[in-house]
């Protein structure tokens, strides 16, 4: 079995999964689809009070939404394994996996699909076409930036939530960082200075998530769209390297790691 | 209630309290996150044309420590329902329904304590960074033992929605999706970003009225307005609303022993 048969056949085995219980996977999706229409409230009434936010109005913070909740809920659909990557790693979890003759990072991250991850791609539409006043024609590049991010997005938790490889009881810290991150994208960064923007831009990559796409579908520019897509190639190479010089760490023993 | 049980639940406070200072990578990370948040809504609220609102007191730095505040409480209380979540998805709150105690009650002096001490971390943290970006604390010093008292009633209220939360396991299996709505709906009918004083005719008073409020807009609203009439009003509704939700709790944890009861866990 070929490398993509092997993922095709671990999503295959996830959906399958994740739609063994249709109801609460319905259910989750609706949940998260009107979550995000909540989240949406908030900028409702912020642009009720203020004509824009350093230049941008109602219509861009939908966009914006929508370009990180196709992120989100394509990352957690297909990739739902990635938010226990620290509690499998600190656990000792990994052993299974290593056991296996394949690379044991595709197996944890495709290791199960969280169905509101749905509600979420579902929601980007809405955001996109309804609120976002974007065309049909705006699709290709939408979805080809979004999903840019996504991988992006992806490679930033995996690389966090590496963390307890290398610090002891940081499991916790991992899901805070994966909080920060979140934090950060679901928020406007064009109005930040140089400093934090150069941040953003390297060891806190949420630029190529939310904002360097965001400019891409603003002014429908061609380099800043290449760019997240080479932020998605060098952050996805930066993950797998990062999981295998930990992966190293864990081959000394891993409860012990985690408890001593 | 016995002197023991006050006893065990002091005894759960203080378990709370050590658990929490020991959490050192997620204090600390907590503290990050909470000073990410305010320093984005900085750069926000200083891209905003705050002129256009017309009210002159109502600057960058008054709205920076309106968040400073209500976001203590959000991150100070974090995600507890999850554990009775894991307890009744792993049947381990078997072990905890057998207890003299009420497992609810220990739950809830466990995350107190927990709370406590989070509170102070992040409110030492956020005056530390409000002092150094803004240059003054916008608090007036005469408002804040109400401000005390708010917040602890808001983190009370808070943690009691937490606790329904997790016992929803019992019907719903995972009850994440009924928390983020939940969530949501505090982050916008508690103002937690935009003070519930700027919201549109009748949305903004309805608001105010709602239990959200109570949880996460009344200890900051202190900050737009100080007066004694205010102060008493929000009191009075947070006290009014913890006795509502605090029924409700309890009717929501007897109906989820009642199941475990019947059915198992």
């Amino acid at each position: 079995m070929n490398s993509l048969a092997y993922v095709a056949a671990l999503l295959r085995v996830n959906l399958a999964a994740c739609f063994a219980r249709p109801a609460f996977a319905a259910t989750s999706a609706a949940m998260m689809l009107g979550n995000n229409l909540i989240i949406f409230l908030l900028w409702v009434v912020y642009f009720a009070d203020f004509s824009n936010l350093g230049g941008w109005g109602l219509r861009d913070m939908a966009l914006l939404i929508g370009v990180v909740a196709w992120s989100f809920g394509l990352m957690v659909f297909l990739a739902g394994g990635l938010r226990d990557l620290a509690n499998t790693i600190a656990d000792g979890g990994l052993d299974i996996y290593l056991g296996r003759p394949r690379h044991p990072l595709p197996g944890l991250l495709l290791s199960r699909a969280i169905p509101s991850g749905l509600g979420d791609i579902a929601s980007a539409f809405l955001f996109w076409f309804w609120l976002g006043g974007a065309g049909l024609g705006d699709l290709p590049l939408l979805l080809a930036v979004s999903t840019a991010a996504a991988v992006v997005l992806g490679a930033t938790v995996t690389i966090t939530q590496c963390l307890p490889f290398w610090l002891t009881g940081s499991a916790a810290l991992s899901e805070e960082m994966f909080n920060m991150v979140m934090m950060v994208v679901f928020y406007p960064q064009h109005p930040y200075g140089f400093l934090v923007r150069l941040a953003l831009f390297t060891v806190f990559p949420t630029a190529f998530i939310a904002l360097l796409p965001m400019e891409a579908i603003r002014h429908h520019s061609l380099p800043e769209a290449l760019g997240v897509l080479a932020a998605a190639l060098g952050y996805g190479a930066l993950a797998v390297y990062v999981f295998e010089r930990g992966l190293r760490r864990y081959a000394s023993g891993n409860r012990i790691l985690e408890l001593r | 209630m016995r002197r023991a049980d006050i006893g065990a639940l002091l005894a759960f406070a203080l378990l709370g309290w050590h658990r929490a200072a020991a959490d050192r990578a997620g204090g600390l990370g907590r503290l990050a996150f909470y000073w990410l948040i305010l320093l984005i809504f900085w750069a926000l609220w200083r891209a905003t044309p705050l002129q256009e609102l017309g009210r002159p007191g109502l600057d960058a730095a008054r709205l920076f420590w309106y968040m400073a505040v209500t976001e203590c409480v959000v991150i100070a209380v974090g995600f507890p329902y999850r554990e009775i979540e894991r307890a009744i998805l792993s049947g381990e709150i078997a072990a905890g329904l057998a207890r003299p105690l009420p497992y609810a009650m220990a739950l809830l002096a466990e995350w107190i304590g927990g709370c406590c001490h989070r509170l102070l971390l992040l409110g030492a943290g956020g005056i530390a960074i409000g002092l150094w970006i803004t240059g003054g604390i916008a608090i007036p010093v005469a408002v804040l033992p109400a401000m005390v008292l708010s917040t602890t009633i808001a983190t009370l209220l808070v943690l009691l929605c937490h606790l329904q939360l997790g016992y929803a396991a019992a019907w719903v299996g995972s009850p994440a999706p009924l928390f983020w709505i939940w969530q949501k709906m505090t982050f916008v009918l508690g103002g937690l970003m935009i003070p519930l004083a700027l919201y549109p005719e009748p949305f903004g008073s309805l608001a105010e009225a709602s239990p959200f409020a109570a949880m996460i807009f009344a200890p900051a609203s202190f900050l737009l307005d100080a007066s004694s009439p205010a102060i008493a009003g929000t009191l009075g509704l947070q006290l009014l609303w913890l006795i509502v939700i605090g029924l409700m709790t309890w009717l929501v944890e007897r109906a989820a022993a009642a199941r475990f009861a019947e059915r198992g866990i």
